[in-house]
């Protein structure tokens, strides 16, 4: 473990994202700048999407801004200890930030539920990593000027 | 989900690598977490709170169970909030009286010898009591005491009767204490004061003699998870921080 003034400044804009608020690209903009070229490939991949994900929420029709909550919301909680309560509500998650997501492990339909969308619509997530992936990519290119990580060009 | 999906891709694993444990200096105070929790912060100061327990498992556990608590004392004040005043009772049992004072002047009014004779009763009971205390009890007023007290004794006996058969009259006592956010807004948790354990002590004993409240004993335990853990006492002569009294604006 160590001290990372970088990711939790990102950390703080995940929450904001996972909220469905608002996030401005210069916000990021200016923490991916920091992050030198020669930064753990965690650094950057963390940065880049970051980005892709600010990209999306404020220029996605709304159905994929929803997915992207669900899909952030989905992949948050699956980090940290498991600490899940016996009676969850995904609903009661509506305005949930990290410090609720953390540890919960929800399943994707809990995570659709809670920002509203269709709990039976398991091909969202698949779609919305589609569009996260080329996001990235692109940006990854544009900051960086390498060619991105095989993982973000696999499925292209 | 299918075996491929299964597989970590790029995005879960990034977001785990951005929630990785941080080893944090500085730690959010309870008043901070409060806060949270009801809502009150701002929404950069809430974010940056929430990227902070994202990455220190300790400031996130404990972040746990005061919204645990506060759910549990939530729930128990809704419960109380669901149980009739004596008024609502009447009402309900009148129909249409809305109010205590108004079913017993509702009774008075219309039958004005009703209060008369029900002056005339207290001014001989007020006589039935004086006249022995200032005279001496005779046999017969004493007779008459025994007879009243009797008498109470009897309506007491009725009324103890009727809320053990739960004549709809509510049981309040049912819903216990619980712990209310009023209970911890009249404390300042941001200037604690040293306490020294003393000999017998336990964490409820301690809030109950030193907060006034054996129910805030798991926020004194919090405040002090260092020194044990919450079903040990903690060592005698060890030093706890305790919450101080607020002082009224």
């Amino acid at each position: 473990m160590s001290s990372s003034p970088l990711r939790e400044d990102r950390l703080a804009l995940w929450d904001r994202l996972v909220r469905g608020e608002p996030v401005a690209l210069e916000d990021c903009g200016e923490l991916v700048t920091q992050v030198s070229h020669d930064a753990s490939p965690e650094e950057r991949a963390g940065s880049i999407l970051l980005l892709g994900s600010i990209r999306i929420a404020a220029e996605a029709n709304r159905a994929t801004r929803r997915n992207l909550r669900a899909a952030l919301r989905y992949w948050f909680s699956h980090t940290g200890t498991k600490d899940r309560p016996p009676k969850l509500l995904p609903r009661s998650l509506s305005d949930a930030g990290l410090e609720q997501l953390v540890g919960l492990y929800l399943s994707w339909p809990e995570a659709m539920e809670s920002v509203g969308g269709n709990p039976k619509d398991y091909t969202a997530l698949k779609r919305l990593e589609s569009a996260l992936r080329a996001r990235c990519a692109d940006e990854w290119r544009e900051r960086f000027g390498s060619t991105p990580p095989d993982e973000l060009l696999e499925r292209r | 989900m299918t075996r491929e999906e299964d597989r970590p891709s790029f995005f879960s694993k990034t977001i785990e690598g951005e929630a990785t444990p941080i080893d944090h200096v500085d730690h959010p105070d309870l008043t901070l977490m409060f806060s949270s929790l009801e809502g009150d912060l701002a929404p950069d100061v809430r974010s940056a709170l929430a990227a902070h327990l994202a990455t220190c498992t300790t400031c996130h556990a404990r972040y746990r169970e005061l919204e645990r608590r506060l759910q549990d004392a939530a729930e128990a004040h809704d419960a109380r909030a669901r149980v009739p005043s004596f008024d609502a009772y009447v009402h309900e049992q009148s129909g249409t009286r809305t109010t205590m004072s108004e079913w017993i002047r509702s009774l008075l009014e219309p039958r004005p010898y009703v209060l008369v004779a029900a002056s005339a009763a207290a001014l001989a009971l007020v006589l039935a009591v004086a006249i022995p205390l200032v005279r001496g009890p005779s046999l017969r007023t004493s007779g008459q005491i025994e007879l009243l007290n009797n008498r109470i004794s009897d309506l007491q006996s009725q009324l103890i009767s009727l809320a053990d058969l739960n004549h709809g009259i509510p049981n309040q006592s049912s819903v216990g204490n619980a712990l209310v956010v009023s209970d911890l807004t009249r404390l300042d948790w941001e200037r604690p004061a040293p306490y020294a354990v003393q000999p017998g002590d336990n964490w409820e004993g301690i809030a109950e003699r030193e907060l006034g409240d054996a129910d805030l004993w798991p926020l004194v335990w919090l405040l002090n998870r260092d020194i044990g853990t919450p079903d040990v006492a903690p060592p005698v002569g060890a030093t706890l921080e305790l919450p101080t009294p607020r002082s009224s604006p």
